[in-house]
């Protein structure tokens, strides 16, 4: 992060490594992708020209000025209870969250299947956990709730998933 | 379900890459970036405060003060209707500042410590070839500063890890 004082440029760089995983959490809390691209603009903008120089973890500091980003989107659309029925909210049509395997698709597809059917508590967990690479502690700063909550809600989440992918399985 | 499986199961999700950001939207930052970027931030503002409005500091500032300064005015020309002369004597300075956007403002109020708990590493042999137990514990160390006028707060998080090494003798 170092780089970021001294070139001009470097939020290219920055941004297309851990871009995608700024989009993939922003989508756990936006009603499309185009809304997570918007609340991603507008938080990496910000942090970009004021807030760079704070310290810490700006990967942390970005997920939490993005949810906040999101429920600001929301209220101002009057969406508050949308944003909080997530379970419908990946819907069909939209772009995959992530790309293909090379070993085969149906693997990638059935897990965002799994994803979807999660609780959304525990899904936006687990992704900031696995794709945001955040700590518990930072979940919990992100999310407002206790680090124990968040560390439980993983391990549900976990547990979810499995027993999804197994039945998954099953009916194959 | 075991931990082990845990493990297989958070592997296999890391294998999954979230898809590339799209070339429209590094355009549009590229836009909103380039056009007006300084080379180093102008300012360093507390997150919190960042936080509360939609509209960058920066934006704030631009807005706030010419506003500040014209509600000044309109008062000072309510208040002395026929001043004409007092207008233009020497008079009282008035000075729009916004102190709560100085770091000196901010006083540390709370210090937590955050323990991940124990982990054992198993035994390592040490340099002189004698073994011993390796033990870390992982903290996360968070001070919070706060503004006691605007209330705003910001935070900061530090891991840290300790590693204790304790020898091992057989009888």
């Amino acid at each position: 992060m170092d780089a970021f004082a001294s070139d001009h440029d470097s939020w290219k760089h920055w941004f297309q490594r851990h871009g995608p995983r700024l989009l993939v959490c922003a989508r756990l809390w936006t009603r499309s992708l185009a809304d997570a691209e918007d609340v991603v603009q507008e938080a990496f903008v910000r942090f970009w020209r004021n807030q760079r120089s704070l310290g810490g973890e700006p990967l942390a500091l970005l997920l939490t000025s993005i949810r906040r980003s999101a429920i600001d989107l929301a209220r101002r659309e009057g969406r508050r209870q949308v944003r909080e029925q997530r379970a419908e909210d990946l819907r069909e049509g939209e772009p995959m969250l992530f790309e293909p395997l090379a070993e085969g698709d149906d693997r990638r597809t059935a897990i965002e299947g799994a994803l979807q059917r999660l609780p959304a508590e525990q899904r936006e967990v687990l992704m900031l956990k696995i794709w945001g690479e955040q700590t518990f502690e930072q979940i919990a700063t992100t999310l407002e709730l206790s680090p124990h909550t968040a560390a439980s809600r993983y391990r549900y989440a976990l547990k979810g998933l499995r027993r999804e992918l197994s039945s998954v399985q099953c009916h194959d | 379900m075991t931990d082990n499986e845990f493990t297989d199961l958070e592997n296999e999700l890391r294998r999954l890459r979230p898809r590339a950001v799209a070339p429209r939207l590094m355009a549009s930052l590229a836009a909103d970036l380039e056009t007006s970027m300084p080379a180093t931030p102008e300012r360093v503002v507390a997150v919190d405060h960042v936080e509360q409005g939609a509209m960058p500091i920066g934006d704030w500032i631009r807005w706030v003060l010419p506003i500040a300064a014209a509600f000044v005015f309109g008062v000072l020309a309510a208040r002395f209707p026929h001043g004409a002369n007092e207008a233009t004597a020497p008079g009282p300075r008035v000075t729009v500042t916004d102190s709560s956007l100085e770091p000196a403002t901010y006083k540390p109020v709370l210090a937590e410590k955050f323990d991940y708990g124990p982990r054992d590493d198993g035994l390592v042999t040490l340099n002189d070839g004698t073994t011993a137990r390796r033990l870390s514990n992982q903290y996360l160390d968070t001070i919070t500063w706060r503004n006691p006028r605007t209330n705003a707060s910001l935070r900061w998080s530090v891991p840290r890890e300790e590693i204790r090494v304790i020898p091992i003798s057989a009888y």
